[in-house]
């Protein structure tokens, strides 16, 4: 019976392990590799090697970062009086990619979620109230997504924060999105847009 | 493509590629429902609303060779204040936990998806929160034919009352005059009987009208935890999450005071 060279079926299998790809995929992609130039293939092999020691945690914020701090953290000129606070890097990212948020961010490291199991302390919740203890920022940004496990997160926080005598605690506006017709909105933002309003 | 409609609670979804979700729904007319909904992390989807789990819609979905695909969706209720308090959002992922893993696809159980509309409307604005999941869990096993008699000795048959035996195994309560010992069974109260009684019969707005001693609440929380334990496998996520809660909160209140 005839079968893949070792090497290469050991690709695949790395391959099929990661999230989004199928078997079928995974030998897509592999042929791709060997398809192209040796030193390219070398080049992604090297990268990715690196990425486990090269990339590590910011030990103020826990975002991605190449040394103890992240950009972010280790940028004199972000504005230390505001914390941002976020589920995952992405969505860290995404405000940045706003490019008008200028304080910091705390990585919850995901959502409170019962249906997952995942609790408080699988989180970076004591970090976060440790961190404002310290810093005593003089707002925090509850930037969890607007789901349900994003508002029940926000809204733990809340109680959390508040209990560490944190007074200014937001949330990012919720609403209508840019250009969506109202007639199709959901009862939940509607209500939230309507709740939200303000004076013109 | 065949399309048809349906009215379903949301009980889970998990990602599927980068905006889509497979969504499990728990619907009046054809029981359970898995279906992909896609664009859903995108803003304006048009969908997203109703794949959040809690939320009462009205669905069209397409017929797939694997999956059906949810093509329309009307939110009717999305029970906001169970996204607003950590007990109501355990409790209530309880409901649907409890829900996914005893439902099938392809069968209408609509006297239970009544029972799960109205206990989240009742999770929303109660304050006994423990008394609509213990309801609802009775409910839930009725319908299965699982629930415990309690009406009647299921040795001899007749009425209940007073104190009595129970062994979830046996499938409800045994008199005294069967069984003047315990024979491994567990002792409970004739409060405890008609309290159950009270969270089978009385609508889920009217469970607080139950008021239980400490005494009765442990002895009613134990006759569910044997059935439930005895005819669902595993240990409920969401109620394990409630204890996590409870203990971080416990120990952030300790360091702050």
């Amino acid at each position: 019976m005839l079968r893949y060279p070792r090497p290469l079926q050991r690709v695949i299998e790395e391959l099929e392990r990661l999230p989004g790809i199928g078997p079928k995929s995974a030998q897509r992609l592999a042929f791709a590799l060997l398809k192209r130039n040796p030193a390219d293939v070398r080049a992604l092999g090297e990268a990715l090697v690196a990425l486990p020691e090269a990339v590590t945690r910011c030990q103020e914020c826990f975002n991605y970062a190449e040394g103890e701090l992240c950009a972010v953290c280790a940028d004199p000129g972000r504005d230390r009086r505001l914390l941002c606070v976020v589920a995952e890097p992405a969505d860290a990212m995404a405000i940045e990619r706003a490019n008008d948020y200028r304080g910091l961010y705390h990585i919850l490291g995901g959502l409170l979620s019962p249906l997952d199991g995942i609790g408080p302390d699988d989180l970076t919740i004591a970090q976060l109230v440790d961190r404002v203890s310290r810093l005593q920022p003089a707002e925090v940004i509850l930037a969890t997504s607007p789901s349900v496990e994003g508002d029940a997160t926000a809204e733990y926080l809340r109680q959390v924060l508040a209990a560490a005598g944190i007074s200014n605690i937001t949330r990012p506006a919720l609403g209508l999105p840019v250009g969506a017709e109202l007639d199709y909105a959901d009862q939940v933002t509607l209500v939230r847009a309507l709740q939200g309003r303000r004076a013109m | 493509m065949p399309t048809y409609n349906a009215t379903g609670i949301t009980l889970g979804a998990h990602k599927y590629g980068d905006a889509a979700r497979v969504v499990t729904f728990f619907t009046r007319e054809r029981g359970k429902v898995e279906a992909t909904a896609r664009g859903i992390g995108k803003p304006g989807s048009k969908l997203a609303a109703a794949v959040e789990p809690f939320t009462l819609s009205r669905l069209q979905f397409a017929e797939g060779r694997d999956l059906d695909r949810l093509t329309q969706a009307e939110v009717l209720q999305g029970y906001v204040p169970l996204r607003q308090d950590m007990r109501r959002y355990a409790y209530g992922a309880a409901l649907l936990e409890l829900t996914a893993l005893t439902t099938e696809p392809g069968q209408a159980v609509p006297d239970l998806f009544e029972a799960l509309v109205a206990a989240l409307a009742a999770l929303a604005g109660a304050t006994d929160l423990e008394l609509i999941f213990w309801a609802y869990t009775l409910r839930l096993l009725q319908t299965q034919g699982n629930a415990p008699e309690i009406e009647h000795c299921v040795h001899c048959g007749a009425r209940i009352t007073g104190q009595v035996w129970h062994l979830a195994v046996e499938g409800g309560f045994v008199c005294r005059d069967c069984s003047p010992q315990s024979n491994g069974r567990a002792q409970v109260s004739g409060a405890a009987v008609g309290a159950l009684r009270g969270l089978v019969t009385l609508p889920f707005d009217r469970l607080d009208r139950l008021s239980l001693s400490q005494g009765v609440r442990r002895e009613v929380g134990r006759v569910i935890r044997a059935h439930l334990s005895y005819h669902v496998s595993g240990e409920l996520r969401s109620l394990a999450f409630l204890d996590k809660v409870s203990r971080a909160k416990g120990r952030s209140d300790a360091d702050l005071s």
